[in-house]
């Protein structure tokens, strides 16, 4: 796992690292996994998804790739270990989801998150790649 | 302390126009000086930010329950213009009308034997924390019928009685609301969780009537001392989350299409009368009264084990009251002399308006309108009532809460979930939880004390203290 909690008094910052855009953008969808539903990263390959996003700009692309992350997990009742994102173009992002159904037995350790927040939300790049910071609501 | 602020008087204090470029009033909150201690950079910004808004009217507003968020600060109230003022989602947050309501009971804290069997009953009965399933199975358009009709509609299949509905904000239902503006996708997220609970800081709890402070209001609003009430916290689940996030994008094209200039993308808004406000506006209704109707539900099923358990009638336990604490509204102000309409936000934030205001259900007019102000776990919730002067300073409104003061990753590092458990069964206090993390992250110390929070609120005279209520059991989300 490439990423940490930071303190924020009312919700969860995430700190993700990695050495591509890609790579931490789906560092940041794990992360929001685990903060939902505890080990979630151990979770099976059973069921997998795909999601498509549009937005103007690279933080409108994450902010609105992990909506639906959040949203599609809610709804269907699911947790996504493995993430796989492509960038295809400045405004479009698409990702391969795979992961299994929510299991109260495994998965009942985390948060409800309500949403992913703008507030916060900051990408930078360094020689090592690239980090974000995320605010989740919860 | 905090560079660029005034203090005004005792618990009084300002932002001054000019702390962050763009403002176009000051900003006002209510501190005493042990909160003032707690008191966070980025809130203090947050506030300066929302006075950049535009058709803000007077001032941006912070209850003593003020901490950092995103958009508006949690404690944030800010009343907008309808002619040439703004909506946003960054004042209402996710959870569209997250609220409270206190159902009274007719026993007392002799006659409540059992609580942990209590407690236990009410976790059954009471879906809980991530991934739970309502027990309800509702079609689309029973979904329908929670958006456009609220707690009515709830009442309506059962859930209740009628004299329920008159003892909410807005009779349990907003009108204006427009279950059209809310996506499939929110409608998804929210069919399933119906009449949960939720998790973070959402509770069902038990709780007994200590000290009174009132007692002509306690008596009106039917409290007396050792009198066993139970506690409802919750919100509009998925469904309202959801339509925070799907309208926050139309809000932010609305932002350019409308030259509109803000610090912060989370504060993405509309002019109120525009076609992308007025679908905010009407979504967010159709989310309020979703979160009306779950937690009529709620009650119901509360209702019912207390009947089973204790032999008493479902009608001899009455609903309090019920406030929403995240929302925006229209309402009636007297701005400079003249009552105007305006679009009052509230993020964390409670309605409080004072005695006479039409609003108010008849048989609590003169007193005032009950506030409902919720501790966090272990700790003392209150009762309070509305006063003239909210109405004056804050546009009828107080505190919601106690605030956080600790991250919840520090409050993982810094307490034991076993360890809060006993120390709070050791003051009779039983908890609930899917896991100890639940508890840890709520654990008594991450907040601001309830006690010195309504301390404020009730010297500046935003609503005054009626009656103080102890835990016996909670159930966290």
């Amino acid at each position: 796992m490439s990423f940490i909690e930071l303190d924020h008094t009312a919700d969860i910052l995430i700190r993700a690292h990695a050495p591509t855009l890609e790579s931490c953008f789906a560092e940041c969808g794990l992360a929001l996994m685990e903060v939902m539903y505890r080990g979630a990263g151990s979770t099976p390959a059973a069921i997998k998804r795909t999601v498509t996003v549009y937005a103007d700009d690279c933080a409108g692309l994450l902010h609105d790739f992990l909506s639906e992350l959040l949203c599609l997990s809610e709804s269907e009742n699911l947790v996504f270990s493995g993430i796989n994102v492509r960038l295809t173009g400045e405004n479009r992002l698409d990702a391969d989801l795979s992961g299994d159904v929510f299991d109260p037995g495994t998965h009942g350790g985390g948060t409800e998150v309500k949403g992913i927040s703008f507030s916060g939300l900051d990408i930078f790049k360094d020689e090592q790649g690239y980090d974000i910071d995320i605010l989740f609501d919860v | 302390m905090i560079q660029g602020i005034k203090r005004l008087g005792p618990f009084e204090w300002e932002v001054p126009v000019g702390l962050v470029p763009g403002m176009h009033s000051p900003g006002r909150f209510y501190l005493s000086d042990s909160l003032l201690q707690t008191l966070e950079e980025g809130a203090v910004l947050q506030l300066a930010n929302v006075a950049t808004m535009p058709g803000i009217i007077r001032y941006s507003l912070a209850m003593p329950d003020i901490h950092w968020g995103y958009g508006f600060p949690i404690g944030g109230v800010a009343a907008f213009s309808l002619e040439d003022g703004v909506i946003s989602p960054g004042g209402v947050g996710f959870d569209i009308n997250c609220g409270v309501r206190l159902l009274t009971t007719p026993l007392t804290v002799d006659t409540c034997s059992d609580r942990q069997g209590l407690i236990d009953e009410l976790y059954q009965a009471v879906p809980t924390g991530v991934g739970a399933r309502g027990s309800i199975r509702l079609s689309r358009k029973d979904l329908r019928g929670m958006m456009e009709q609220g707690a009515r509609w709830a009442v309506d299949q059962g859930y209740g009685f009628m004299e329920d509905l008159e003892r909410c904000e807005d009779g349990g239902c907003m009108k204006g609301a427009m279950s059209d503006q809310v996506s499939d996708k929110a409608q998804q997220r929210g069919m399933p969780q119906s009449g949960t609970l939720g998790a973070g800081n959402h509770f069902l709890e038990v709780q007994v009537v200590g000290d009174i402070y009132d007692e002509p209001a306690a008596r009106t609003y039917g409290l007396s001392k050792g009198q066993i009430c139970i506690m409802i916290h919750c919100g509009s689940r998925g469904l309202g989350h959801q339509t925070c996030t799907d309208h926050l994008k139309t809000l932010e094209m609305a932002t350019k299409k409308y030259h509109i200039s803000i610090p912060d993308r989370q504060l993405a808004c509309a002019p109120i009368t525009s076609p992308e406000g007025l679908n905010y506006y009407g979504a967010m209704a159709a989310s309020a009264n979703y979160a009306w109707a779950n937690r009529q539900v709620i009650m119901h099923v509360t209702r019912t084990v207390l009947s089973r358990r204790y032999g008493i009638d479902e009608k001899e336990m009455h609903l309090l009251y019920d406030v929403a604490h995240n929302v925006a509204k229209k309402e009636e102000h007297v701005i400079d002399g003249a009552a105007s309409w305006v679009c009052v936000h509230r993020k964390g934030a409670t309605r409080a308006f004072g005695p006479g205001r039409m609003e108010i259900p008849m048989i609590f007019r003169e007193t005032g309108q009950p506030v409902i102000i919720p501790g966090s776990m272990g700790s003392p919730s209150f009762v309070l009532k509305g006063t003239r002067d909210a109405m004056e300073k804050t546009f009828g409104s107080t505190c919601h809460g106690s605030g956080r003061v600790m991250s919840r990753a520090k409050a993982k590092k810094s307490f034991s979930g076993k360890v809060i458990r006993e120390n709070l069964m050791k003051q009779g206090i039983v908890v609930r939880a899917p896991h100890d993390g639940a508890i840890v992250e709520e654990a008594p110390g991450v907040y601001k004390s309830s006690d010195e929070v309504v301390r404020v609120v009730d010297q500046v005279g935003l609503s005054l203290k009626v009656a103080r209520l102890e835990p016996l059991g909670v159930i966290k989300g």
